[in-house]
């Protein structure tokens, strides 16, 4: 049996045909998704979310992720150092010889991955198995994640391991509930 | 005095609001706790208070939340719990971080500011933008706190910020 995704119908979707959830999603209000977006079973994006960089970046979630009320995921961004930094009709740019190079990369958040509220998580990263990020945390482009681990700071550094058994344990309970259910039904 | 609340706003449990007179909510809020907010206080725009409907954010007169903070009263222990959101007929305790947050008369926190469960923000207490306040930190009133985690950088002018509060009311009362 399956378990509906909840989707506030309150959210902007700029590319709704690379929108994909499984099982269980939860999406809440006023957030905002311009890349393509893939979200795996029971993962959470909470309110006011803004998930940002254009068709051509991807973000995805594995199971059971979270994603904190107002946290800003950047798949793409200008290089402020040599580069203008507004967004400019592309046509434009093109008859007027400016180049601009951006310096994109998609987000992925692996299995029981998390960010709290209100992180900030810059293009071209991979939050590996079981990372957490606490609140109001910044995290630099390419940062180099250990699994399991959870990070504080801005920008982020890492100060403790979580439970990778327990965790795990909780989610295969899950699993196994639902499989239950399934078969039951 | 009227109070405005914007049409753009997400009320989870609109039996549980209550917002006193000359209070402001901005577009973009978004609640999913029990509110009762006093009388004279301000909600930026984008801010978000989180937990379900068993935590409470309590907001005395003029206390003020500004654009884009979070409060949170109740999360998970990530160390050792699940990070997602599960329907509660699943079997898995979770949640073990809860808590609601009370503003006394007179607090503000700053943009951006996350402020975690289990807190009492005491009287005339400020935050500064971008702050982070832990589960329950133990605030002495009218001080002045900003970091990630916060820490006390000065005080706030007990005697002139409840002179102005003490303007208003002598003027509501004259119009009255």
């Amino acid at each position: 049996m399956e378990v509906k995704p909840t989707i506030s119908k309150n959210i902007r979707i700029r590319y709704p045909y690379f929108f994909e959830v499984e099982d269980g999603v939860t999406v809440d209000d006023f957030c905002y998704f311009s890349t393509r977006v893939k979200l795996g079973r029971f993962t959470h994006v909470a309110a006011s979310v803004s998930i940002i960089g254009g068709e051509d970046e991807v973000f995805q979630a594995g199971a059971f992720c979270g994603v904190g009320t107002g946290s800003r995921i950047v798949c793409a961004s200008d290089d402020w150092i040599c580069e203008l930094s507004t967004v400019i009709p592309s046509d434009i740019l093109k008859y007027a010889g400016v180049k601009k190079v951006l310096t994109g990369g998609g987000v992925i958040f692996e299995y029981l991955s998390a960010v709290g509220a209100n992180v900030t998580v810059m293009p071209d990263n991979v939050l590996k198995e079981g990372v957490a990020i606490g609140s109001g945390s910044f995290v630099p482009s390419k940062y180099k994640f250990e699994p399991w681990t959870i990070y504080v700071g801005s920008p982020v550094r890492p100060i403790k391991k979580r439970n990778e058994y327990l965790i795990k344990e909780q989610a295969e309970k899950i699993e196994k509930y639902l499989e239950r259910r399934s078969n039951a039904a | 005095m009227d109070v405005i609340i914007s049409k753009s706003i997400r009320i989870r449990y609109p039996d549980f609001f209550v917002v006193g007179e000359g209070s402001v909510v901005d577009d973009f809020c978004y609640f999913s706790v029990k509110v009762n907010i006093g009388r004279f206080c301000h909600i930026g725009p984008s801010v978000s208070v989180i937990g379900g409907v068993e935590e409470e954010l309590r907001m005395d007169d003029y206390s003020a939340i500004v654009a884009g903070s979070r409060i949170i009263c109740a999360s998970d222990d990530w160390r050792f719990e699940l990070n997602s959101c599960l329907p509660s007929s699943f079997p898995i305790k979770k949640g073990s971080k809860k808590g609601g947050v009370v503003f006394e008369k007179f607090v503000a926190a700053g943009a951006n500011s996350v402020i975690m469960p289990d807190n009492v923000l005491k009287e005339g207490v400020g935050i500064g933008s971008l702050s982070l306040v832990p589960s329950k930190y133990k605030f002495e009133p009218w001080g002045i706190y900003v970091g990630i985690p916060i820490k006390q950088i000065g005080k706030r002018d007990e005697a002139a910020v409840k002179k102005q509060a003490e303007q208003v009311e002598t003027h509501l009362k004259s119009e009255e």
